[in-house]
C-alpha cells in the first residue's frame, strides 16, 4: 500500500498541471486509490511480479482515469470480495466500502477485459472552478 | 502524507492531523495511537480541520479507534469533503462529531 | 518355530497343513506386517485429520486471523510430535504402574529390531526375535503419536483469535508430554482405569474428552472475544469466514476417522481382524451420518432454520460417540449412537452461548459432550461396564481440568495468554505475524459501519445513566 504514494504524486501533478481543483482532484484520488487497493488485494493470486498502469485524459470539462493491470481478470466493479462477516448478515453486500465510494464519486464507469489485461475506465465531470 | 501534533485540554489528549488519511496515512495514524493512548483510561479528540481526503483506510483507523478506547473518542472539525464522505457511508452516526474543539472538550470532559 | 519342523519332518508337512488348515491362520511374519502396515497406514489417514482441523479452523475464524490458525496448527503438530517422542510415549506405555509410565527420554527401535535391520545376512532367530513383538515398535509410537496430535488440534481451534501464540504453545507442550501421556497410561498403557474395566476403543475420552477439557478450562481462563457477548444479553453473530474450508475440513475429518477408529483395532493379521475392520469402517461412517441428520433436524427444531457449521458439528459428534465403541455388530445402533451424540452437541452448543463460553469451532460440545456420551454407550449398547465407564469419566475429567486449568492459569498470571484488545480487533495476523492471510486489512465493510453505529448508541445509552463515569 506504500507504493500508492508514487501514484498519488503522480496524479496531483497532472491535476495541478492542468487545473483541476483541489476537491475534484481529492475525489480522483480517493477513487484510484480505492480501486487500487481493491485490485492489488484481490486481483493478483499469485507472488509475481505484476503492475499498474494509470492513464489520466483530461477535457475540457472532464477528466477520464484509466487503470489497467495483468492480473487475474477482475472487475472491482462486480467482484469486489464478501466483507468481513464480523456483524449481521443483512449487512452482506457485494464489495468493500471503498467500492461504494469510488462508484459515489465517479460519473461514469466502466470495465472490459482483453484477453489479456483489466482494463477500468472512470470519469470525473469537473466543476468549472478556478484554480 | 500526513502529520500529526499531540496537546491536552481538561484531560482530554488532542491529535490535530493534517494532510492525507489515505492508506499509508490512517497506518500512520493508527501507530501513533497505540503509542500516546491508553486504551482503557485516556479520552481522544482528532482536530480534522486540515484533513481534506480520507478513504476507506482512513474510516477503518477512526472505527477501530472508536471501538477499542473505552472512554470518550470524539472528532471536530470535520472538513467539507470529510463530511461528504461521513454522510455517504453513514458514519455519520457512528462517530461523536462536534463543530469545534471547544464544544468538543465540554462534551467529553465530564 | 513353524519353518524348523518344515525342515526337519519331510513326511509330517502335508499333515501339519492339513491338520491345521482350519484355524493355523497366516504364519507370524505375515502377521508382523500386517500389522506393522496397518498402523503406519492407519496412522498417517489420522495424521491427514491435522489437516481436517486446520482448514476446519482456519474457515471457521473471521479472515484477519487465518494466518494464526494455520501457524498454531502447524505449530502444534510439530510440538506434540517432539514431546511424544522424548516423554510422552515412555509415560504412557513403558512399565507402567497403575499410574504412570516410565520418564526416561526418547523412544527408538528396539535392540532385536536394530540388530536385524544391521544384520548382513538375517538369521531366523533374529526375525523371530522382532517378529514375536507383533509390530514394529516404531509404526506403534507413530499410530500412538497421531492421536496425541489429534488431543492437540482440538484445543486450537476453541481458542482461536485471541490467545497469545506462545503461551498456548507453552500449554500444547505440557499437554502432549505429559497430561496426556497419563491419562493413556491410566487405560491403554494398562494403568488402574483398564484395571477397573475401563473400555475406550478409540478414544472417546481418552482423546476427545480429554483435548474438550482442556480447552474448556482455556476458553474459561481466556474469557469470549471482544463484542461477542453484549451487555444487552444478546451475541454477536461470527459466522465462518469460508464455508467450503469449513466443509472440507469436515470431509477429510471424516476420512481421518476410518484411520482412527479402524486402527485401533491394532491387528490386521487375521481374518476375525479384517472382518472387524470392516464393521468399524461401517459403524464408524454410520455414526457420522446419523450426527448429521440428527444435527439438522435438532437445528431446524430449536433455531428454525439450519445453520451449516451445526450441522458438521453434527458429523464431527457422530463420530465422536462411535469411537469408544465402533465394534457394535448390530450396526443399527451406530446411527443411535450417532444421532444422539448429534442433538447433544447441538443443544451444547446452544448452551455454551447461555454460560457465556466462546467456542469459536465448537469444539468442546463435538469433543467433550460427545465424548462423554460416546463412553456412556461404549457401556449401553457395547457391553462396557458402566461403573467404570463412568469411574474414568470422571477420574479423567477432574485430573485434566484441574492439570489445565492449573497450567493455563500460571501462563495467565505469567505471560497472559490473551492478546490485547486492540491487537484483537486489528486481527492477530496483522499483530503477531507481520502479514495478512488475505491482505484484507485496508477493506471496509457495511458491517464494520453498522457495528459502529451500534457501538455508538449503547455508549449514548450508558452515558444517559444515572451513574455516570
Amino acid at each position: 500500500m506504500r507504493q500508492f504514494v508514487e501514484i498519488a504524486a503522480f496524479i496531483e501533478q497532472f491535476c495541478q498541471a492542468e487545473s483541476v481543483a483541489g476537491e475534484d482532484a481529492s475525489r480522483i484520488l480517493v477513487s484510484v486509490e480505492e480501486v487500487f487497493t481493491n485490485t492489488v488485494s484481490y486481483g493478483f493470486k499469485d507472488d509475481s511480479e505484476h503492475w499498474i498502469a494509470i492513464e489520466l485524459k483530461k477535457d475540457r470539462d472532464a477528466l477520464e482515469v484509466e487503470i489497467v493491470d495483468d492480473g487475474i481478470p477482475y472487475d472491482p466493479l462486480t467482484e469486489a470480495p464478501e466483507p468481513d462477516l464480523s456483524a449481521s448478515l443483512e449487512d452482506r453486500q457485494i464489495g468493500g466500502l471503498g467500492v461504494h465510494m469510488f462508484k459515489y464519486y465517479m460519473d461514469d464507469l466502466s470495465y472490459s477485459h482483453d484477453g489479456i489485461f483489466n482494463r477500468l475506465k472512470m470519469t470525473l465531470k469537473l466543476d468549472q472552478v478556478a484554480p | 502524507m500526513i502529520n500529526m501534533q499531540t496537546g491536552e485540554q481538561d484531560g482530554v489528549k488532542i491529535l490535530t492531523l493534517s494532510g492525507r488519511l489515505d492508506g499509508d496515512g490512517s497506518i500512520r495514524l493508527h501507530d501513533r495511537i497505540n503509542e500516546e493512548i491508553d486504551y482503557d483510561k485516556d479520552s481522544l479528540l482528532l482536530d480534522m480541520s486540515e484533513v481534506e481526503y480520507i478513504s476507506s483506510a482512513g474510516l477503518r483507523v477512526l472505527i477501530l479507534a472508536a471501538r477499542t478506547i473505552k472512554n470518550e473518542f470524539g472528532l471536530c472539525n470535520l472538513t467539507s469533503m470529510v463530511r461528504e464522505v461521513f454522510a455517504m457511508t453513514k458514519l455519520d452516526s457512528a462517530f461523536f462529531i462536534y463543530d469545534d474543539i471547544g464544544a468538543a472538550i465540554q462534551s467529553m470532559s465530564d | 518355530m513353524k519353518r524348523k519342523s518344515l525342515l526337519t519332518s519331510g513326511m509330517g508337512i502335508l499333515a501339519l497343513l492339513v491338520g491345521t488348515a482350519a484355524y493355523a491362520g497366516i504364519d507370524s511374519e505375515t502377521k508382523y506386517v500386517f500389522d506393522t502396515f496397518a498402523f503406519l497406514v492407519y496412522g498417517f489417514l489420522v495424521m491427514w485429520m491435522a489437516a481436517g482441523f486446520t482448514m476446519l479452523e482456519a474457515g471457521s475464524v473471521r479472515v484477519k486471523s487465518t494466518g494464526v490458525i494455520c501457524f498454531k496448527n502447524l505449530g502444534l503438530y510439530a510440538i506434540a510430535g517432539i514431546m511424544f517422542f522424548l516423554f510422552g510415549y515412555n509415560l504412557m506405555y513403558v512399565d507402567v504402574s497403575g499410574w504412570i509410565g516410565s520418564f526416561t527420554l526418547g523412544v527408538g527401535p528396539t535392540e532385536a529390531e536394530i540388530a536385524l535391520l544391521q544384520a548382513e545376512s538375517a538369521t531366523p532367530e533374529m526375525v523371530d526375535a522382532v517378529v514375536s513383538n507383533g509390530y514394529a515398535s516404531m509404526s506403534d509410537w507413530f499410530f500412538q503419536m497421531v492421536f496425541v496430535a489429534t488431543t492437540a488440534s482440538i484445543v486450537s481451534g476453541a481458542l482461536a483469535e485471541r490467545v497469545k501464540i506462545w503461551p498456548f504453545f507453552a500449554f500444547i507442550a505440557v499437554l502432549t508430554g505429559l497430561i496426556y501421556p497419563v491419562v493413556g497410561a491410566w487405560t491403554w498403557g494398562g494403568g488402574w482405569l483398564s484395571e477397573r474395566g475401563f473400555s475406550d476403543f478409540a478414544g472417546s475420552t481418552i482423546v476427545h474428552s480429554t483435548g474438550g477439557w482442556a480447552a474448556l478450562a482455556g476458553a474459561i481462563l481466556l474469557g469470549p472475544r471482544h463484542g461477542k457477548f453484549r451487555d444487552d444479553g444478546t451475541v454477536l453473530p461470527t459466522p465462518a469466514s469460508n464455508i467450503p474450508l469449513v466443509t472440507l475440513g469436515v470431509f477429510i475429518l471424516w476420512l481421518g476417522w476410518f484411520g482412527f477408529n479402524g486402527g485401533s483395532q491394532l491387528k490386521l493379521g487375521s481374518a476375525a481382524d479384517a472382518t472387524w475392520m470392516a464393521v468399524i469402517f461401517v459403524n464408524t461412517n454410520l455414526a457420522a451420518c446419523g450426527g448429521v441428520l440428527a444435527a439438522t433436524i435438532t437445528a431446524r427444531l430449536m433455531h428454525g432454520r439450519v445453520n451449516l457449521q451445526l450441522v458438521l458439528n453434527g458429523a464431527i459428534s457422530g463420530l465422536v460417540s462411535i469411537t469408544a465403541a465402533p465394534t457394535l455388530l448390530n450396526m443399527e445402533f451406530a446411527i443411535l449412537v450417532g444421532v444422539i451424540g448429534g442433538v447433544l452437541c447441538t443443544v451444547g452448543m446452544h448452551l455454551l452461548e447461555k454460560f457465556r463460553v466462546d467456542d469459536v469451532v465448537g469444539a468442546i460440545p463435538a469433543h467433550l459432550i460427545a465424548g462423554i456420551w460416546g463412553t456412556i454407550a461404549a457401556a449401553i449398547f457395547g457391553g462396557a461396564n458402566i461403573g467404570a465407564q463412568l469411574l474414568g469419566i470422571f477420574a479423567i475429567g477432574a485430573f485434566v481440568m484441574a492439570t489445565s486449568f492449573g497450567v493455563w492459569l500460571i501462563l495467565k498470571l505469567t505471560t497472559g495468554i490473551r492478546v490485547s484488545e486492540s491487537d484483537e480487533n486489528l486481527g492477530q495476523d496483522l499483530v503477531e505475524l507481520g502479514m495478512e492471510a488475505y491482505p484484507e486489512f485496508m477493506t471496509l465493510s457495511e458491517g464494520d459501519i453498522q457495528e459502529a453505529i451500534r457501538h455508538k448508541e449503547s455508549k449514548l445509552a450508558s452515558k444517559s445513566k444515572p451513574e455516570n463515569e
